[in-house]
């Protein structure tokens, strides 16, 4: 069966290294970031007629003030927040955007500068329980005490996550840590909220990344364009009321159905990790593993490089990475594409044909989720 | 209709008089029922408890000194799933898993849990705020919580089921 010219495809990624504090402004980073992906699409500026630029603190007009000093076409741009899936679901819009047809070469750009917020990300104060001193970690956490609460896991084979993301995250050149650590690091690190402790949860970097959309048909001869097979974008219900299925489990069931694959046919995933337990929970809400089972066969090597199963977050997820809110979503879509492509050097998954990433973002507490994406891509 | 502010405790919930279910914080529509067309409004409702606590946390965040604090997963006997805090006179550890908890109080919307069976005066409780009540005077985002007058009571595990 030959396949069709239109088809969407990933044509370039780029990422600007994830460091804990950048000198440099949120334009500049997004510029570096959107250059290499160019450059990785043999496209120039002017081809790209749609932009999507994804921030959660940044600066209104984003993408205007990261285009403007290198002469933008007048072509559409996007802002677009979704708490930290904002660039992935800038993603869905830009597949959208050459889909429709409103252009042939669609671009998104992450940015962010999350070492201005400090050591946390604030919850809103119109937020109930941020105006009470909740915080991300304290409610995650209420999660990971839940899941260990059912399904009896012990906190360390939660631990075992960081292990595993700080193992890959070693081998990767835009992440943050690049230095392994062990076990008894991850759990004698300072406590958070019980059970999770400060190695459980990911760390603010500042950095950019980038992906360019287009068809299979339009992408540069000489470039190494990545299917698209589907994207499944959604927002939570309501968390008064423990829903029937999780977002992501939603999501996931919708994207297997569109990439006319399963879990079981995955090689290779990006799934968000911004706690150790929000990796355990999207594991088994993707179909990766049955549920209540996530945690102890990570704790037992599971879904980690050098093994013969998929592997879960080569590039090291947000806790390896580092965690720059509206870049990240851009820079596990580049992951994926670089694992697809074979190019992903000492961390490369060998023969890895079929990926997904998995996106959620969160911060308004009566949603089980703000925003969320299951991307399927192949080649 | 608007959303009530009201409630006891300060938590406003709501009831769908189609198919009863309870809603909180309170919503303008019920989400049960959105399928079948034009469905009545819910009705301002009082969320009673008894709870069982699903989950319990240990936040070691200055957020709400001192640290550390319980954060505490609750479901209700009328299926809602609560986030709330344990009692100020509570040890953070005192509440676990499958205890029986009443709402004792709240805290600007976010309930606060107590030993079902405690004595009362084990949480805030619902009427006035007793002069120095460390959780239900009112305070300041970003400052300090109140602290109580005096010392924290030891924690009633005794009254625990």
């Amino acid at each position: 069966m030959t396949r069709p010219a239109d088809r969407l495809v990933v044509a370039g990624v780029g990422v600007e290294p994830f460091v804990a504090r950048s000198p440099d402004p949120a334009g500049t980073l997004g510029r570096r970031a959107l250059r290499r992906a160019l450059g990785d699409a043999g496209l120039e500026l002017p081809d790209v007629g749609w932009w999507v630029f994804a921030a959660r603190f940044e600066h209104p007009a984003l993408g205007q003030r990261v285009l403007a000093p290198l002469g933008p076409s007048g072509a559409t741009i996007v802002n677009t927040e979704n708490a930290c899936a904002s660039a992935s679901i800038g993603f869905a819009l830009a597949c959208a955007a050459v889909q429709a047809g409103f252009t042939d070469v669609a671009a998104v750009v992450g940015v962010e500068r999350a070492s201005a917020l400090g050591a946390t990300v604030p919850l809103p104060d119109w937020d109930r329980l941020g105006r009470a001193g909740v915080t991300h970690p304290a409610r995650y956490a209420l999660e990971a005490a839940r899941y260990c609460a059912e399904t009896g896991c012990p906190p360390e084979a939660l631990a075992a996550v960081a292990v595993k993301n700080r193992r890959h995250a070693a081998a990767n050149p835009v992440a943050r840590f690049r230095a392994p650590v062990t076990l008894d690091d991850v759990v004698g690190s300072p406590p958070v909220a019980d059970p999770l402790t400060r190695l459980q949860c990911c760390a603010n970097a500042d950095g950019a990344a980038a992906v360019i959309v287009t068809t299979a048909g339009r992408a540069a001869p000489g470039s190494e364009p990545v299917d698209v097979l589907a994207v499944a974008t959604g927002s939570g219900v309501r968390s008064d009321r423990p829903p029937a299925r999780p977002l992501t489990a939603r999501l996931a069931a919708e994207a297997w159905e569109r990439a006319g694959a399963g879990p079981g046919d995955v090689d290779v995933a990006e799934v968000y990790d911004a706690f150790t337990v929000l990796e355990v929970l999207a594991t088994e809400d993707l179909g990766f593993t049955p549920p209540g089972t996530a945690a102890a066969r990570i704790a037992r090597g599971a879904f980690a490089l050098g093994g013969d199963g998929l592997v879960t977050n080569p590039g090291g997820g947000l806790l390896g990475r580092g965690h720059p809110l509206g870049a990240t979503g851009a820079a596990q879509l580049a992951e994926v594409v670089e694992q697809l492509r074979g190019r992903a050097g000492a961390r490369q998954v060998p023969g890895a044909r079929l990926g997904a990433v998995h996106t959620l973002g969160g911060n308004v507490r009566e949603l089980e989720a703000n925003a969320a994406a299951v991307v399927v891509l192949g080649r | 209709m608007t959303v009530p502010t009201g409630g006891a405790c300060g938590l406003a919930a709501s009831r769908c008089p189609a198919c009863g279910e309870v809603r909180y914080p309170a919503v303008l529509r019920c989400p049960s029922c959105s399928d079948g067309g034009p469905a009545p409004a819910p009705v301002p409702a009082v969320l009673a408890g008894p709870a069982r606590v699903v989950a319990v946390t240990r936040v070691h965040s200055d957020a709400r000194p001192p640290a550390p604090w319980a954060l505490v997963l609750a479901d209700t006997d009328e299926g809602v799933r609560l986030v709330g805090f344990a009692s100020a006179e509570l040890a953070p550890d005192a509440l676990g898993t499958g205890d029986a908890v009443r709402i004792a109080g709240s805290e600007n919307g976010v309930p606060v849990f107590a030993p079902l069976g405690a004595p009362p005066g084990g949480g805030a409780g619902c009427g006035p705020a007793p002069a120095g009540d460390a959780v239900t005077r009112p305070w300041t985002p970003g400052t300090a919580r109140p602290q109580p007058a005096t010392a924290p009571a030891a924690p009633n595990r005794a009254a625990t089921p």
